[in-house]
């Protein structure tokens, strides 16, 4: 692909540049104000106006940069250095993560009260998360992509430790950081790697090499002896790693071939990808998450699991589909592989879970490993069913959080409790039947069933898979949707039918923040009817591919 | 590059330093011999053509990152007597060996200085490197703010967020003498209620 370089140029730069303003002017306005003042009385003011900030930055994008991108087999960047690259994917996900963070905005501002979180600290970390993420999805440069990690990483060291009067979560944090610096390391093997081969931290670099690698001229290294060409790389496999007959289908079908004269880019992208596999929490990895997120506050688990996993997603992109475009590797088998066990993981760990984060913890490793599996067979309509249901996902995530956090019981006048288990639901019917029917429209779309768009995104990823002739895998995942169907209508009957005689006493709700969930509900029904409003959006992110 | 020799001496004792570290009890002496590896890969980046990355190891871990592992031994009086009883001395020629087996694996090169005599092993120099006028400090601004501007702005962003998440995070924010005084109680109280 062609890098246009751009000169005077800051339209395209808004959103990092007002992120970083708002988080620069919050920081000296907020330390100035509360010296005298209670953080308490300006808390809801300030999240309304961050809310209103990142509104605007959505509606800036919307209007400018969306559009300033005509060409799409070119990327544009700024300057002499490539590292901050503008292309339709970048923008559309900058657009997504600032709609996301206008609505947890909003519903964290009547939320962080009745949590008693006064700390004015904790809205600045967020800022910074979210200005990591938004960073991370311009990066074109190895080292910008791993300084942003740090920066996404950092923040949530201390958003999972602040709480101070809670015993764990100081260990929470600290186990956190071991795993995403060990993660980190993984990574920075990985470039080091790339920069071994290539000289070079940019990621087109890769793809120049490997369009011409009839042209490289063959060194004595050891595995160079071994030329593996296609039909050889399939006996290969055969004789030197165990491979089960699902996977064997999968070899046959897409004719995997190894590296032959530069071994170690291979070796590279594979610890990469393993850092990212680490980082999302999908399993084999994903231990540390269910304790972390159990034991941090509901605000932060949010936070995490609506945007925290957004930009790996462009990482993976930018990776597999700007450098390594037309190379067939062994590595797909291991990112299906991980799908593959994130998603029987996910459906039947949860059959015995009561407590309501840990629910949503592994149905989001088990969502997570349904993108990675479109996301992995490399065609133009996979990488769109895997960003489809991306969105869903979090759409879906919105809701069920959303009335999480603002369903709070009052057992006394003085004493409140958190939800935690299901069983604070417990008839919810009686008490507020529109959150009830906005919960059980969410938990039907997550299914999929049909009236709701769910069904649409999960028929998205089957149909995927058959279309490469896939079909034990398709056997496999459709048990686990099965199973997984189970845990998600017994909340319904909790919410509905549940055998007690009266149900919880809560407090009142905010009529702003139940309009959020019951117009969202609303949308997964309207989305079901018309989904071109997601498509659109989604076709203007994946033009960049097989450029 | 001026000489070899210089460099593999020096570096020989900082792995012979290294394997001291772990195997000493007394703390004063381990903190010596840090110094000593500090002030010994000094030496080796100077002889590397990096004379600002050398200054910048004296000062910043010898100078602060030395002087803060004094201070804690000095206020924390930790005492590594019964860690060092477990690791037997005669584990170090095993660490020995395992790094010689691990060095012939990756060092694919060779091991003989060929074309050169007895005086030019020591007394070599490449005049050809001396004309040039660029130093080390100047290659890290060139590369600095002009390649990586962008990584340099967000790591101060990660500085930032460093310097104000470390204070949210640490215990007793709110270190009161709660015995003595009235209006510090009623303080408290209150703020049981926030935090």
């Amino acid at each position: 692909m062609i890098v246009k370089i751009i000169y005077l140029n800051y339209s395209l730069f808004y959103v990092e540049y007002f992120t970083g303003v708002i988080l620069m002017y919050l920081l000296i306005t907020y330390s100035l104000v509360t010296v005298n003042i209670l953080n308490i009385l300006v808390q809801k003011t300030v999240t309304d106006c961050l809310c209103l900030g990142f509104l605007l930055i959505s509606f800036l994008i919307l209007n400018e940069a969306l559009f300033y991108i005509i060409d799409i087999n070119t990327i544009i960047s700024v300057g002499i250095n490539l590292s901050l690259v503008f292309d339709s994917l970048g923008i559309t996900f900058k657009l997504i993560i600032t709609c996301l963070s206008f609505i947890f905005f909003l519903i964290i501002s009547t939320v962080l009260i009745d949590y008693k979180i006064t700390i004015f600290e904790l809205l600045l970390i967020i800022l910074f998360n979210i200005l990591g993420l938004i960073v991370l999805c311009s990066s074109y440069n190895l080292m910008l992509v791993f300084i942003s990690l740090e920066l996404v990483s950092f923040s949530s060291y201390f958003l999972i430790g602040f709480k101070k009067n809670y015993y764990y979560s100081l260990e929470c944090s600290l186990k956190y950081l071991i795993i995403s610096t060990i993660s980190g390391s993984l990574f920075l093997i990985g470039t080091l790697l790339f920069y071994y081969n290539l000289g070079s931290f940019l990621i087109q670099d890769i793809n120049i090499l490997i369009l011409n690698l009839d042209l490289i001229y063959l060194t004595s290294n050891f595995l160079s002896k071994n030329l593996l060409f296609k039909t050889e790389a399939l006996d290969y496999c055969l004789k030197s790693i165990n491979i089960s007959y699902l996977f064997l289908e999968y070899l046959l079908l897409n004719k995997c071939f190894l590296a032959s004269s530069r071994p170690f880019i291979e070796l590279g992208f594979s610890f990469i990808l393993l850092s990212i596999v680490i980082k999302l929490g999908i399993s084999p990895f994903h231990t540390w998450a269910l304790e972390i997120y159990e034991k941090s506050t509901s605000i932060v688990v949010f936070l995490f699991i609506l945007l925290g996993k957004l930009s790996y997603f462009i990482l993976l992109f930018r990776l597999y589909f700007y450098s390594f475009n037309q190379y067939n590797s062994i590595l797909g088998l291991f990112i299906l592989s991980v799908a593959l066990l994130s998603i029987i993981i996910g459906s039947f760990s949860n059959l015995r879970q009561k407590q309501i984060k840990t629910l949503l913890v592994y149905s989001s490793i088990s969502h997570i490993g349904y993108i990675l599996l479109a996301f992995q067979i490399k065609s133009f309509f996979s990488v769109e069913v895997a960003y489809f249901y991306l969105l869903n996902y979090l759409l879906s995530n919105i809701i069920i959080w959303s009335i999480i956090l603002l369903l709070i019981k009052r057992q006394s006048i003085y004493k409140t409790k958190f939800s935690k288990t299901i069983t604070d639901f417990a008839l919810l019917n009686k008490t507020n039947k529109i959150a009830a029917l906005g919960l059980l429209i969410t938990l039907f779309s997550i299914i999929g069933l049909p009236p709701f768009i769910g069904f649409f995104s999960k028929f998205g990823i089957l149909l995927v898979l058959v279309g490469e002739d896939l079909v034990t895998l398709l056997l496999i995942i459709i048990l686990c949707t099965i199973i997984s169907v189970f845990y998600y209508i017994r909340v319904v009957k909790v919410l509905y039918f549940e055998n007690i005689r009266i149900g919880k006493l809560y407090y009142p709700l905010n009529s702003f923040n139940c309009f959020i969930f019951s117009c969202s509900s609303f949308i997964l029904i309207f989305l079901f009817i018309n989904p071109r409003l997601l498509y659109l959006l989604i076709h203007r992110l994946v033009l960049n591919f097989n450029l | 590059m001026e000489s070899y020799v210089l460099i593999f001496y020096f570096t020989i004792f900082i792995v012979i330093s290294s394997f001291l570290i772990i195997s000493i009890d007394n703390t004063v002496f381990l903190l010596l011999i840090l110094i000593i590896a500090f002030i010994l890969a000094s030496f080796t980046l100077y002889l590397l053509n990096c004379e600002f990355l050398a200054l910048m190891f004296l000062i910043v871990y010898i100078g602060a990152i030395m002087i803060l592992f004094l201070f804690l031994l000095m206020l924390l009086d930790l005492k590594f007597k019964n860690l060092s009883r477990s690791l037997n001395r005669d584990y170090l020629i095993g660490y020995l060996l395992v790094l010689l087996i691990i060095g012939l694996t990756v060092y694919q090169g060779n091991f003989v200085f060929y074309n050169c005599s007895i005086i030019e092993l020591f007394n070599f120099t490449d005049w050809r490197l001396l004309v040039n006028s660029i130093y080390n400090i100047n290659i890290y601004s060139m590369l600095l703010f002009g390649n990586f501007v962008v990584e340099l702005l967000v790591i101060g962003l990660l500085l930032l967020l460093v310097l104000i998440g470390i204070i949210l995070i640490i215990n007793n924010y709110l270190s009161l003498d709660v015995k003595n005084s009235n209006s510090i109680k009623q303080v408290s109280i209150r703020s049981k209620f926030f935090y």
